[in-house]
């Protein structure tokens, strides 16, 4: 399965020939701005509160908006780091570092307009990787059998759950009861009904939306609600946004290399875009010339991080729709969003639907331009959405999670399973429980099981079949880098934990 | 953070009995072989997480359980509770008030609980809000909102 060429230039030809489409992209990089700069609200919850938005229209329509807003939303976190020093989103934690230095010097607007071009040309970067490999590693998918794709679910799960949180119990945890919550219903290979004890709303098994947005949107609504405030800005310049081309130029080293860094990055599932940022921000540290100068407000300490997580949103990307396996929180979300629009991402996805995959990669491209000029033109309104009442804005934000719960099927079970579900997810945090593994675990949970017991009938119960190093390869090593990437961050995590409490002893 | 952690594998220990136990039940059902049917993924689970909820359990007992790093504000847990409930009767009687009744009558409740107090402010969100996600998704996506039972039973349709 090559790129092919010709289909490419169809699907600009589609997206350029539809003003809606380009006007839908615009609606999402906007709106994807203004979710990821506000602190309280990611890309991941903007994406879930407005996949809703996607149902009454075409699916490529709602599906470029959303991607808008996954591309919007990664970078507005950028604006808020560097004017009020809470990133908007955790990608762009690694951003203030040097963004809110500079800021303080009066010169947010030369942040802000780095943030861009450099978000800009790693996105673009990203996308282009995106888009030409994404038919190689198609083809390669279409090789798996079962056993392949349990241990690919296994492998997914089993990084998410690595990296997610400071215990790798807590996220094994987190990720067993996402399982669990995905064998509600009927059973898909028996059609018998499991975990429903006679309600009819539980048949078809909990829906992903109003659970997704009770664990991200309302959740962070409730966090919101119990420490209300306003946050302080700074007072900065912001009459100059685009810095000068030498500047632009100076960093052309650090930005080419922060999207490959993010790119490769955001394509392992599991990882994403902050993980991408903060790995290129410390590269970028340690090759330079002046790395004393990093962390004092300089522009190439904002190149790198930007570059970065905008390339991991195309990297992200490959595994979800080549593989069907998210690369992040915010994938996941999209996978489930063309779940919903009845398509299955993975090899036969690029078989059967190229009429949607190619203007997915044409508009991931033009989102990138359109995020330059919507950056460059509108950053300095955006920055003032951060000084409005948070009282306003929460009230509003609460009312469209209910809308969005209720929307799916218009039933009020939805709504009050997304609060209960937001109520759980707000303790959770606070008990250092990850999130980020129960929602790939409803993602990849139906695709573990079903491939898992598969496999099983293929083998006639022998379980060595997922480690067969002569007939299934690939689904020998897809277990071999789950269990060596639990391993690492065991240790990791256990020489961390041990240096705490050597400090709180000390301290004690 | 200790006692959270024993409450917590606790309760997940006597979760993953129930989905055991529940399981249980399922195994005489299906057409496939009895190993590999609708049981078999569920009993994975719940052994799987019994093991994790006992580890759970032991790391607390044993003091090496991770710290609490934030601390639930009371004032503002109690905002929560009183948002919460305003949220809960909300959708209890839209079907009765109506979406465009309802939604503004909300809105402005909620932002009074959140500490709100400037009229104006609370009056213009609380209309125009709920209209234009009304608008948006009545006309552009052609998603019903719940109408007022009540309204109907008055005034019939149209």
């Amino acid at each position: 399965m090559e790129f092919d060429f010709q289909v490419f230039a169809h699907a600009w030809g589609t997206i350029l020939g539809h003003p809606s489409l380009i006007l839908f992209i615009v609606v999402g990089v906007t709106a994807g701005i203004m979710v990821g700069c506000l602190p309280g609200l990611t890309a991941t919850t903007g994406c879930a509160l407005l996949i809703p938005f996607t149902f009454g229209r075409p699916p490529l329509e709602g599906l470029l908006m959303l991607i808008g807003v996954f591309v919007g939303g990664i970078y507005g976190g950028s604006i808020s780091a560097i004017l009020i020093r809470t990133p908007g989103t955790p990608s762009a934690a690694a951003t203030l570092l040097d963004g809110f230095p500079l800021a303080r010097q009066g010169q947010g607007g030369r942040a802000i307009g780095m943030s861009t071009v450099a978000s800009f040309v790693g996105g673009t970067i990203g996308a282009l990787i995106m888009t030409f490999a994404s038919p190689t590693i198609a083809a390669f998918g279409l090789r798996f059998g079962p056993a392949e794709f349990f241990a690919l679910a296994l492998f997914g799960l089993s990084m998410i759950v690595a990296v997610s949180g400071v215990s790798l119990l807590k996220g094994i945890i987190a990720a067993l009861v996402g399982l669990m919550i995905t064998t509600i219903g009927y059973d898909p290979l028996s059609a018998v009904p499991r975990y429903t004890f006679g309600h009819m709303q539980l048949l078809s098994g909990l829906e992903f939306i109003p659970v997704l947005i009770g664990l991200f949107g309302v959740a962070q609504v409730f966090r919101n609600i119990e420490k209300m405030g306003i946050a302080e800005q700074v007072r900065t310049d912001l009459t100059r946004i685009l810095p000068r081309f030498h500047e632009i130029w100076a960093t052309k080293v650090t930005l080419v290399k922060s999207a490959l860094i993010g790119t490769f990055i955001g394509s392992v599932p599991g990882t994403g875009c902050d993980i991408a940022a903060f790995s290129a921000y410390a590269e970028a540290k340690r090759s330079s010339r002046h790395p004393e100068k990093f962390g004092t407000g300089i522009l190439e300490g904002i190149a790198a991080p930007e570059s970065a997580n905008n390339a991991a949103v195309g990297g992200a990307m490959i595994p979800m729709l080549t593989l069907g396996i998210p690369g992040d929180a915010v994938t996941a979300v999209l996978l489930g969003a063309l779940t919903i629009h009845n398509f299955q991402p993975g090899p036969i996805f690029f078989r059967e639907n190229l009429d949607i995959v190619y203007p997915l990669f044409a508009g991931v491209i033009l989102a990138q331009a359109i995020l330059l000029v919507v950056g460059l033109s509108c950053a300095r309104y955006f920055a003032k959405l951060i000084t409005l009442d948070q009282r306003m804005f929460t009230a509003v934000i609460f009312l469209l999670c209910v809308i969005g719960s209720y929307a799916m099927r218009f039933s009020s079970f939805d709504v009050f399973l997304s609060l209960g579900i937001g109520l759980v997810a707000y303790f959770m945090e606070y008990y250092r429980f990850p999130l980020a593994p129960i929602l790939l675990a409803l993602i990849l949970g139906p695709l573990a099981e079903q491939n898992l017991r598969r496999a099983l009938q293929i083998s006639h119960g022998d379980p060595t079949i997922f480690i067969d190093p002569v007939n299934h390869p690939i689904a020998l090593t897809f277990l071999v880098v789950a269990i060596l990437a639990l391993v690492s961050m065991y240790f990791r995590l256990r020489k961390s934990r041990l240096a705490e409490m050597m400090r709180e002893r000390e301290t004690a | 953070m200790r006692k959270a952690d024993i409450i917590t594998g606790v309760f997940l220990m006597v979760l993953a009995a129930g989905v055991m136990i529940e399981a249980g039940t399922y195994a005489q059902r299906g057409v496939q072989i009895e190993y590999f049917g609708p049981a078999f993924f569920p009993r994975i689970l719940a052994v799987s997480l019994m093991l994790c909820a006992g580890l759970l359990i032991v790391n607390a007992v044993r003091r090496r359980n991770l710290r609490r790093i934030e601390f639930i504000d009371g004032t503002g847990f109690r905002r929560l509770a009183v948002a919460l409930v305003v949220g809960v009767a909300y959708w209890a009687t839209v079907g009765y008030i109506g979406f465009l009744i309802g939604s503004p009558i909300f809105v402005f409740v909620l932002m009074t609980v959140l500490g709100a107090r400037s009229w104006p402010q609370r009056i213009v969100t609380a209309l125009v809000a709920p209209t234009a996600l009304w608008a948006l998704f009545e006309y552009f996506l052609v998603i019903s909102l719940p109408e007022s039972q009540i309204l109907y039973l008055l005034f019939g349709e149209g």
